[in-house]
This record gives structure tokens, C-alpha cells and sequence, in this order.
């Protein structure tokens, strides 16, 4: 499901969204893609395009770079 | 993703609108969230399928007509199943669906398309070696009955591919809250 297996995409979309006091299903009408999709992109089962990344920052108020990284971020960052 | 109030039919995907949104945002437990069952049902449809095919090798008998026959109910009855358990992201057109639906759509339409370049040879070699046991047995009933089995088992293979590719692929579904 991702694009490439062999270089996947890090991210703290859930990390995030539970912070904000989000739902799944609230992020992914408030960025416009199934709730599904926020599932498995936190399960790190689907990398976003460049416009969802961007979408789903502006909703969490961060940077894209804060939220995904093609490195694992340490834990409690 | 909103539910319009028209239910618009989209006649190249032979599906309407209130189908795959239905589809799409059903809740109701379904075994099919996992993947691991949907992969029991491509397993079965492509047994099915390639049965249906090699009814072509078989003496036309009654018994094998009624086989035929049955076979054919239960892959129907598979492939409409099998839309079901991919939410009809198959067939759905990319409005109704998101990016990533879309993509993984299209990915198993790849993939789908280059099985079916390989089982359409396997196809006729079937008809070839039907053709062979027909000229040993003097048998004309085999051209048409059998030839009719092989192009449908080839007509819901065609159909159901894509399906059945995402069906496997797709990973279980996550749930609304883990």
C-alpha cells in the first residue's frame, strides 16, 4: 500500500491528531479522504501524496517535516 | 465523498453512486475486513473460475452440464461477494473514491492485467488440448459446449481479476478507533 516498501514514510499523524482531541473520521473529512485512509496511513501502511501530507499539517498545525520523515522519530518527540 | 441525492449510474463501471458510497462508509462487521479471509475467497473464486475452464477437457455428459451449471451459480454468487469485501473500490470511479483508494485501485488493475496476459495462455492451451482430445474421440459435441465454459470461466476471470487483486492486497482494515 504504500509507494515503496523498501522506503517507507515515518509519520506522527496519530500522535498528532490524538493530541488535537481528533477523531479518525474528523481528520479525514476535515482533509477530504476516508477515514480508512488515515488508518493506514498511520499504520504506516499508506505514504500520502504531497498535497494530503500538506493537508493533514495544516489541520494538526504543524510542519509537513514534523509529521513525516523518511527517518523513525524517536519516541516522545 | 458527500451523498448526493440523485443516485447517479455510472455505466462504464456498472455501478451507481449509492452502491460504492454505501459500500465505502459501511460500518457493519463483516469477516471480509481481514485480510486473511478475503484472501480464503480469492483462493476459492480462482479454483472456481479455473474449474469452470477445465470443464472444456470433460465428455459432455448431463452430470457435467449440471456441474457446469452449478459452478458457474456459485462464481456469480463469489463475484458479487467479492466486490462487497473490496467496498467496490474496483469498480468505483475516482470520483467516489479518495487517493489512496484510487491507487490501490489502479495498482491492482496492473497487476490484474498482466495475470490475465498469462491465464489467457494458459486458456488456450485448454483449447488446444480440447482440440486434441476432440479430434481423438470424434466427439463434435465438445467444440460447443466446452468452448462455451472456457470464454465464460475467461469472461468472469476478465471481470472478477481486479477485484480479487485488491482483495488480496489490501491489508486488514484498520478501524474506525483502533
Amino acid at each position: 500500500m504504500s509507494r515503496s516498501k523498501e522506503d517507507p514514510v515515518f509519520n506522527r499523524v496519530e500522535e498528532l491528531r490524538l493530541q488535537q482531541g481528533l477523531s479518525r473520521q474528523q481528520l479525514a473529512d476535515a482533509v477530504g479522504v476516508h477515514y480508512q485512509t488515515i488508518g493506514y496511513l498511520e499504520r504506516g501502511e499508506y505514504s500520502p501524496s504531497l498535497l494530503l501530507a500538506l493537508k493533514i499539517a495544516a489541520v494538526l498545525g504543524a510542519e509537513v517535516g514534523e509529521i513525516f520523515s523518511i527517518k523513525p522519530f524517536r519516541k516522545g518527540k | 465523498m458527500n451523498e448526493k441525492k440523485r443516485n447517479r449510474i455510472f455505466w462504464l463501471e456498472g455501478i451507481t453512486e449509492r452502491t460504492v458510497l454505501n459500500s465505502l462508509n459501511d460500518r457493519t462487521p463483516s469477516r471480509f475486513r481481514q485480510q486473511a479471509a478475503r484472501r480464503r475467497l480469492v483462493v476459492t473464486m480462482a479454483v472456481l473460475i479455473f474449474a469452470l475452464a477445465v470443464q472444456i477437457l470433460l465428455p459432455t455428459t448431463k452430470l457435467q452440464s449440471y456441474i457446469e451449471f452449478a459452478l458457474l451459480a456459485v462464481v456469480i454468487i463469489l463475484y458479487f461477494v467479492l466486490r462487497k469485501a473490496v467496498r467496490h473500490i474496483a469498480d468505483a470511479p475516482n470520483e467516489l473514491l479518495d487517493e489512496r483508494q484510487i491507487a490501490v485501485r489502479d495498482a491492482a488493475f496492473t497487476v490484474a492485467y498482466r495475470l490475465l496476459a498469462v491465464a489467457f495462455t494458459v486458456y488456450v492451451l485448454l483449447y488446444v488440448a480440447h482440440d486434441v482430445l476432440r479430434d481423438l474421440s470424434f466427439d463434435s459435441d465438445r467444440t460447443a459446449l466446452g468452448f462455451m465454459s472456457l470464454l465464460i470461466s475467461a469472461a468472469m476471470l476478465a471481470g472478477s481479476l481486479p477485484a480479487m487483486v485488491l482483495a488480496w492486497n489490501l491489508p486488514s482494515e484498520p478501524a474506525v478507533e483502533d
